[in-house]
């Protein structure tokens, strides 16, 4: 439910990522087709990648751990995502990777990275959008 | 914390139509925010 939340949260953005010259990608872990459920799920309809094997997330050290997706902290944010109007959905990738997010300027220069410590820490919009004007 | 780019560009990816996508190509014209999400679920 997080990701759907997450998802359906910069797709009501997508649009500013744009007016600052950015180009907005999410990657994922599942199956290739289980990208077109999430768009009409979300509500998405910027550029959509999945990366099954996690080489992605693993060069970049992003967080995997039971400790990430269980905890006090996880049942908080759940019963506020439901609380949202988000239900979730079958699982679709890899149920103890944590997210993340990166920027990266057409000079190869990093911005801004993020690493979540837990399911549901999402980096925020604002900041994903101030990490434009770096470049 | 130090990102080799180079290496990092030449991982690929797959987009919703089985095609592999090479990370790199994603910044090649205007800064990329690349958000990772957990799962789709």
């Amino acid at each position: 439910m997080f990701c759907r939340q997450q998802v359906a949260e910069l797709a009501t953005h997508h649009s500013d990522f744009g007016i600052k010259d950015g180009n907005l990608a999410i990657i994922g872990s599942g199956k290739p087709d289980q990208l077109p459920p999430l768009r009409a799920a979300t509500g998405y309809s910027g550029t959509l990648l999945t990366d099954p094997q996690r080489e992605t997330y693993g060069f970049l050290g992003l967080n995997r751990s039971i400790g990430g997706v269980i905890g006090l902290k996880m049942v908080t944010r759940a019963v506020q995502s439901i609380a949202s109007g988000y239900r979730p959905g079958p699982l679709q990738g890899d149920a103890l990777q944590l997210g993340g997010a990166i920027t990266i300027t057409a000079d190869n220069r990093v911005t801004y990275f993020f690493k979540s410590t837990g399911a549901g820490e999402h980096p925020p919009v604002a900041e994903l959008l101030a990490s434009l004007d770096q470049a | 914390m130090d990102i080799d780019i180079a290496s990092f560009g030449a991982l690929v990816v797959i987009d919703e139509h089985s095609h592999r996508v090479e990370l790199r190509s994603l910044w090649q014209q205007h800064s990329a925010v690349i958000v990772f999400v957990r799962h789709f679920g």
